[in-house]
């Protein structure tokens, strides 16, 4: 947890940094590079959001991770599928809401097929029948709608329990749980219908989670950084439709073996 | 899970669970996108998917021990990914103002810790296939050659690989994308970002990959 100690400090070097660097070995603010990859202007908050990682972090370790892996050891592969295509079904509703507001009437009939077919020849959503059927599950939300109307993501925010977001997809979430139909629907124990689905769902997502996160953990030297950026890659990615920009990659510059810009050529590259 | 980028081939072929960290939040995902891409440079293409039959029947040979299957991995990594250009990158801006002699050794680190990074995943594989389905070129000699890798645990997943041409006049992979992540861009901004924090201090990073992030 030291990783964090001097976090502050990161986020003046990452402001500042715009004059050149001297050729030294301790750097406050190298020069700009005009690698996009490197900067993280969506990060405004990033003091903010390093103490909520911190706290997010702390109470995964003390109360969701156990929570998880203990689901994941109690309960046989077969009834957490089983969990996950309800709980999947029972999202439909909000997906094809969010497909019409989209103005994508094609996709909102995919769902709608889903989640008819997998209520009923499904058992209910035990079974995601549809799948096979050619009717592969496409989700969307309340952000990715806000998206296709130009909404930007806006600053990237780190939510404890909720993980990453950004102000756009955070509001989204909030809007995805209005627009959810069972949010609304009276009937009885409907309190605790809702708090039971949503534990499930969280608990079939971070026992889903935890071998990538744990890798996280073990070999990330920043793990803040690491999934900010896996984040937020993700999320451009999912607002252009999947499409890949080819020209917005950065330069990987030239062979290291004949650099141009360094003032000493650098030992060659030891090969083992 | 994170950016290992020397091994980038063998971390692919383990999708998902290794490469979508980013995903593991309840995010939409879409379906693997339709392989409508052209094909722009058959050379980077041909490359990509003999480089990934070579490493995907290296993984499914039951006939190696864990071991034997490590070290023919150490061999391959050199042929299949441009270790120098990955290493430069993931420095970032860093890369410019380190001495020579701190860029051997954070070097050296740096293919230490991804190798024993990806080794670590080796026992996890199970039996997948990939097959190349276009490419679309950046500018000459750096093309992006898309793959769909089928076998694993979700549905078919959408790989698209970053290959450049080295002054030998082979393609090699520098980097690896699945659903939207870039196995070096997210490398590259977690080192940077643990020297912003360290006021650059590359010996501490060399130190972290030495004894491993997770303890450092």
């Amino acid at each position: 947890m030291s990783l964090y100690s001097t976090a502050l400090a990161g986020v003046l070097t990452t402001t500042l940094a715009a004059a050149a660097a001297p050729a030294s070995a301790q750097v406050g603010a190298p020069s700009a590079s005009p690698a996009t990859s490197e900067r993280t202007p969506q990060d405004p908050w990033e003091d903010a959001n390093r103490k909520s990682f911190l706290v997010g972090g702390a109470i995964d370790t003390i109360l969701v991770r156990p929570a998880a892996v203990l689901y994941q050891r109690l309960t046989p592969r077969p009834a957490r599928d089983g969990v996950r295509n309800v709980t999947s079904n029972l999202g439909e509703p909000v997906i094809i809401i969010n497909r019409v507001l989209q103005l994508r009437p094609d996709l909102a009939v995919v769902a709608l097929s889903r989640l008819t077919v997998n209520s009923t020849l499904g058992v209910a959503g035990l079974f995601d029948v549809a799948t096979g059927a050619g009717l592969a599950k496409k989700g969307t939300n309340f952000g990715q709608t806000l998206s296709r109307y130009g909404v930007r993501a806006g600053p990237y925010l780190f939510i404890p329990v909720l993980g990453p977001s950004t102000v756009r997809d955070a509001a989204g979430r909030a809007v995805d749980a209005a627009l959810d139909p069972f949010f609304w629907i009276r009937f009885r124990d409907d309190g605790y219908f809702l708090g039971a689905r949503a534990a499930l769902a969280a608990l079939d997502a971070r026992s889903r989670a935890d071998p990538a996160l744990q890798d996280l953990k073990r070999t990330a030297t920043d793990p803040y950084a690491s999934l900010r950026s896996a984040y937020l890659q993700n999320a451009d990615f999912l607002d252009h439709g999947g499409k890949l920009d080819v020209q917005s990659l950065p330069d990987f510059g030239p062979e290291p073996a004949a650099p141009t810009s360094t003032p000493a050529a650098p030992t060659p590259h030891p090969q083992d | 899970m994170n950016a290992r980028a020397a091994l980038l081939v063998m971390l692919a072929l383990q999708t998902p669970a290794a490469l979508t960290f980013g995903l593991t939040q309840t995010r939409a995902q879409p379906g693997p996108a339709p392989a409508s891409r052209a094909h722009g440079d058959l050379q980077a293409e041909a490359f990509v998917q003999e480089q990934a039959s070579r490493v995907i029947q290296v993984l499914n040979d039951r006939s190696m021990s864990l071991a034997e299957k490590k070290q023919t991995f150490r061999a391959l990594v050199d042929e299949v990914a441009d270790v120098p250009r990955i290493t430069s990158f993931v420095l970032g801006r860093y890369r410019r103002v380190i001495t020579p002699e701190q860029y051997a050794r954070f070097a050296s680190a740096f293919r230490d810790y991804a190798d024993t990074v990806y080794e670590t995943r080796l026992g996890l594989y199970h039996g997948q296939a990939l097959k190349v389905t276009g490419s679309t070129v950046r500018q000459p000699g750096d093309v992006v050659v898309s793959s769909l890798v089928t076998g694993g645990d979700g549905g078919p997943t959408v790989v698209n690989w970053r290959v450049i041409r080295g002054s030998d006049g082979r393609y090699r992979a520098v980097d690896v994308q699945v659903q939207g992540v870039w196995l070096a861009i997210t490398e590259q901004q977690d080192f940077v970002s643990t020297l912003d924090n360290h006021r650059g201090d590359i010996d501490l990073l060399i130190a972290q990959l030495k004894t491993g992030p997770g303890h450092g």
